[in-house]
């Protein structure tokens, strides 16, 4: 189960079967994202793909000479532009490519409309998600909560992802959903009717233990993508945001024009496939010695005096320019990340946000959020999701004092948008939403786990909290997932212990809880799991998560809401 | 690779390769007879050295198999596989390692379509066939006269009588003196003059002789076939160039200028495509050589002889050679048109751009890390070298046979070398049965009858020694010689007793 290869073999695919000659690819949004996560342009000009279109843009240029690979998604406007395409073609040869099922209705258009017989494939490839690891999908959208309930749009477009995944890697699941959203069981239906409906397609060989596909809550856990990370990748998305594993560094001071905008793709880097998962204290490490090793290959690379050195530095250039373009983007990337880290007082932020999503410490919580919270260093999105969390950990404390903490942001000069999605946050995430008291069962955890890490050494501060889906999955893993707050859909009972699953997290997941799966896949032998979101959070995104889900209402510390109409 | 599958002395000098078993020196035909006769023959020795053995054999098999399976895909790549290769020496961080990721579900409509399309094409194919074939008659033979030719058109096409109709079917409007009827030679139908069209002897010629280039001043002449304002009627047979022409209607042409587009297409083939495909041969080429040479390079770097150093100084040449000319070619492309008027478009200088783009990426992860070879005189060193190691590495290993020897006193593993001598008369049916597929042509046998079959045989493979260098089958080449030296030995034994 890895959806990155998977949708590298399609892709592939489709590029061969035009055979050789000169190739242009015709994609949608959606599709040129889906492409360009798992193929670096060299890569894909090596398979002679030479030109990239925009469905939507409109360039009326023929260039008969050239086969077109179009590879969309089947709405009813890809449908009509390629309607439009078919009848007054721009290349010889058209291979058509739909990222999920498509009518009959709609190929029927498609071929009247094709008098110029130009059409020589017509087939459905799965790749209707975005891989972003191998153990990672995402469908790309923020705000999937409508006031508390499914936006529609983005239902079925997570549906068809959903659906996606399952074709592309071949499994016909046993369902299971988070019984207290509304929005997890919706999705789980509406996916098990198109199932329902495709069931041709579903008609895989049986496998001693079916797969399973669990469909779990953002609200369920609001704590986690408010968090500030420090492994690398997540680090990197929270800080300076990750889009299509893309990074902007253009608001970065002094920065070179050729680094305004970085790739990181651990496809095509090795050292960031090595170091992503890692801490922001290892990273430094690593690339001093990368560092280390570049000077000793710079200066090797210097003394060309005789012969054979130019021999040698030839043969060794495009390496080497390779590996300088790769040391010259991590050490920007990390000297960044240690500039903003110093600059905005994180380690401090995140010592406290720590503190408050494993520890029930009150008062000494309190006093070290209003200190920071009059630290001019900190900056108003960190005060305000110390307060945000403060919040979600003692809503039930009888001494809480959230109106205060509200008041010292807004007398800090923090914005009327910004305090108000304190209420947001607790509306969204707050102890009614939760089926599954997060800060409860953190003491029980954090006990049995203190005692483990006493044994094993000190612990590292910044890192003390786990993902609630960290002990979601060890309990369905050890086949003791409990069918109350996680009931199945249909009458299936799986009695085995799960070993192919995957987990799709509706209102999104984070790099955090991406790592918490790499790691349970690669201690667990025999067990697979991807995770799957309708998009990957830093904080930012979540904040407009949130605010989606709960526009229009009017929050009251006490918890009463009112609907304006 | 040469781990164990490496060399043994047979006799003092000479280091002979192959599948050999290491105890008995004998020389079994593939890997699984060598792990059979292994298991058969040997069980009863020392047991951990057979065992240490036996997982060196294993290992060497696995990766024997892999090779052969790797060269049976077809992909050549994973004999040079670089470092730019991403997840190769990763430490299990980014990817859990499970097996292999296969394609996804697949569903092709493609058959589907055909039939629609077929069912709505069909119609007007038929339709333009029909017209092809009137256009053929009404060409061929055509009377100057007009009155005469007139006659003629009606015969092919029968026209439809004026009375039958009051408008022009194009345009709606009443005719009259001024706006009088004509007619489509290809359907029969009526239209006004100014709703006609008019086809050009040649352009109909060419509508019906797709493959036939013109000459180029009829070419020249095709622009001024439009629409005239004269109404006169007996223009409408010859155009004012003096050049025939045939009156149509709108429908007719339409259907005409489709198919004409459709055949040019076919046919043609832009400048740019006819050089993207010689390079990309010339690129088909440089991959089709590469493993070999980088075998070459190895072996050679070792000191091994199994190869020749000037043949391989010669295949690097010829890759040198290739990469320039894709150098060259996709030069020319890059610039392709920039200095005619006008310029190509944006997207055309795009495409060109990238089609050199991609080509000196080839060039670089293919050519420049091309590893070097060694001089002539540093060749001779590493031989050195090789045959010292070959010879200690031997010496060890007849000390472990020897040892072993004592276990099973019935064993005498140099008198099986006898075995090996059966070259000549399999040096054909090796050929054919080379993985992939190159055979010497079929030899004249030009030598007087009354030769010693030995010469024969010796000259055959003289023969098959050149096609294969021409060929550049290197591996042929060193198997034929190795043949060669022990037929040559033969002989001279032979002479001498």
């Amino acid at each position: 189960m890895n959806v990155v290869s998977v949708i590298k073999l399609y892709i592939s695919k489709m590029i061969e079967e035009s055979g050789p000659g000169m190739k242009v690819l015709l994609m949608d949004k959606e599709t040129t994202s889906i492409v360009s996560m798992v193929f670096a342009q060299s890569e894909i000009l090596q398979k002679e793909v030479y030109l990239f279109e925009r469905m939507d843009m409109n360039s009326r240029e023929a260039m008969k000479h050239l086969k077109c690979i179009t590879f969309v998604r089947p709405t009813k406007e890809n449908v009509e532009l390629l309607t439009q395409e078919l009848k007054n073609p721009r290349y010889g040869q058209y291979f058509i490519y739909f990222s999920n099922v498509i009518s009959k209705a709609d190929i029927k258009t498609l071929a009247e409309s094709d008098e110029q017989e130009v059409v020589r494939e017509v087939q459905e490839f799965y790749a209707d998600y975005i891989a972003v690891s191998p153990h990672l999908f995402s469908v790309n959208c923020v705000g999937c909560y409508q006031g508390l309930g499914w936006n529609p749009v983005h239902l079925q477009r997570s549906t068809q992802a959903v659906i996606s995944v399952l074709l592309s890697l071949k499994k016909n699941p046993v369902i299971r959903y988070q019984g207290s959203s509304e929005l997890a069981r919706r999705l789980a239906e509406n996916v098990r009717q198109s199932i329902t409906k495709e069931v041709s397609l579903f008609d895989f060989r049986r496998t001693d233990v079916p797969p399973l596909l669990l469909i779990l809550d953002r609200r369920g856990d609001a704590v986690t993508p408010l968090l500030n990370q420090w492994t690398y990748q997540a680090m990197v998305h929270e800080l300076l945001g990750i889009n299509n594993n893309r990074v902007n560094l253009a608001d970065v001071p002094g920065i070179s024009k050729d680094l305004q905008e970085v790739v990181m793709s651990a496809e095509h880097d090795e050292f960031y496939a090595n170091n992503m998962y890692l801490n922001f204290g290892e990273i430094g490490s690593n690339i001093k010695e990368l560092m280390e090793d570049f000077q000793k290959k710079t200066k090797s690379q210097q003394k060309v005096e005789s012969i054979a050195d130019m021999k040698a530095f030839v043969e060794n250039y495009p390496q080497f320019k390779k590996m300088s373009g790769t040391v010259a983007k991590h050490v920007t990337m990390v000297g960044e990340l240690s500039r903003l880290v110093a600059s905005h007082n994180l380690l401090e932020v995140s010592e406290t946000e720590q503190e408050l999503s494993c520890q029930s410490d009150h008062s000494e919580n309190l006093k070290r959020i209003r200190r920071l919270i009059g630290n001019e260093k900190v900056r108003d999105i960190d005060a305000t999701r110390l307060v945000m969390l403060y919040a979600l950990h003692y809503e039930r404390h009888s001494n809480n004092d959230i109106t205060g903490l509200v008041d010292a942001l807004k007398k800090r000069g923090v914005s009327e948008k910004l305090t108000k999605m304190v209420y947001s946050a607790l509306e969204f995430g707050g102890s009614k939403s939760r089926s599954y008291d997060l800060f409860d069962a953190e003491n029980v955890r954090s006990i049995t786990r203190k005692v483990i890490k006493g044994l094993k050494g000190v612990e590292n501060i910044y890192t003390q909290h786990t993902p609630l889906l960290r002990e979601t999955m060890e309990d369905l893993l050890r086949g003791k997932l409990k069918e109350a707050p996680y009931p199945y859909l249909g009458t299936v009972q799986m009695r085995e212990r799960p070993q192919d699953v995957i987990v799709f997290m509706v209102g999104g997941t984070t790099y955090e809880e991406s790592n918490v799966i790499q790691e349970l896949n690669r201690t667990t032998p025999g067990v697979h799991i991807v995770l799957g979101g309708t998009t990957v959070h830093n904080f930012k995104s979540f904040l407009e998560e949130m605010k989606s889900a709960t526009v229009g209402m009017i929050m009251k510390p006490g918890g009463s809401k009112r609907v304006i109409r | 690779m040469a781990t164990f599958l490496g060399s043994h002395v047979v006799e003092e000098e000479e280091v002979r390769e192959g599948l050999l078993c290491p105890i008995c020196l004998q020389d079994l035909g593939t890997i699984n007879q060598l792990q059979e006769h292994f298991d058969s023959v040997h069980s009863f020795e020392d047991k951990d050295v057979l065992q240490s053995l036996k997982v060196f054999l294993g290992k060497a098999k696995r990766k024997i198999l892999n090779k052969q399976d790797s060269l049976l895909d077809g992909s050549p790549r994973s004999f040079y596989v670089d470092s730019s290769e991403p997840g190769r020496n990763q430490r299990n961080i980014y990817s859990v390692p499970s097996e292999p990721q296969e394609i996804g579900i697949i569903t092709r409509h493609t058959d589907y379509f055909k039939k629609i399309r077929d069912t709505k094409v069909d119609r007007y194919v038929i339709e333009t066939n029909k017209l092809l074939i009137r256009l053929d008659k009404l060409i061929t033979d055509a009377p100057v006269d007009p009155e005469k030719r007139k006659v003629h058109e009606k015969n092919i096409v029968p026209w439809i009588a004026d009375n039958d109709v009051k408008l022009c079917p194009s345009c709606a409007r009443t005719f009259n003196l001024s706006r009088r009827r004509h007619h489509c030679r290809l359907c029969g139908g009526i239209m006004c003059h100014n709703c006609s069209e008019f086809l050009d002897f040649h352009y109909a010629r060419k509508l019906l002789h797709p493959g036939v280039t013109l000459d180029v001043t009829t070419q020249e002449v095709r622009p001024t076939l439009q629409r005239r304002g004269s109404s006169s009627s007996l223009l409408s047979i010859v155009s004012t160039a003096g050049e025939p022409h045939i009156r149509v209607c709108q429908n007719c042409k339409v259907s005409l200028d489709r198919r004409d587009q459709f055949m040019e297409q076919k046919n043609s083939k832009p400048i740019i495509v006819q050089m993207y495909e010689r390079m990309r041969e010339h690129m088909a080429e440089v991959v089709g050589l590469l493993p070999l040479y980088f075998k070459m390079a190895d072996a050679l770097s070792y000191g091994e002889t199994s190869y020749s150093l000037k043949d391989a100084q010669e295949l690097r040449m010829k890759l040198t050679k290739l990469a320039e000319n894709i150098d060259i070619i996709s030069r020319k492309i890059s610039v392709l048109g920039t200095r005619d008027e006008p310029s190509p478009s944006p997207k055309s200088l795009q495409l060109q751009g990238c089609v050199r783009y991609a080509a000196s990426n080839f060039l670089r992860d293919n050519i420049l890390g091309l590893p070097s070879l060694p001089s002539e005189e540093e060749f001779h060193k590493l031989q050195e070298e090789h045959r010292k190691e070959v010879h200690q590495r031997i010496q060890q290993e007849k000390q472990a046979a020897l040892e072993s020897r004592q276990f099973s006193p019935t064993e005498d593993p140099y008198k099986r070398n006898g075995n090996r001598q059966s070259f000549p008369h399999t040096v054909n049916q090796d050929m054919i049965s080379v993985d992939t597929g190159w055979t010497p042509d079929s030899v004249e046998y030009s030598m007087s009858m009354d030769d010693d079959p030995m010469v024969q045989q010796m000259n055959i493979i003289r023969n098959f020694i050149k096609q294969a260098r021409e060929a550049h089958r290197y591996d042929e080449v060193r198997t034929l010689e190795e043949n060669l030296t022990e037929l040559q030995q033969e002989y001279l034994k032979q002479k001498n007793s």
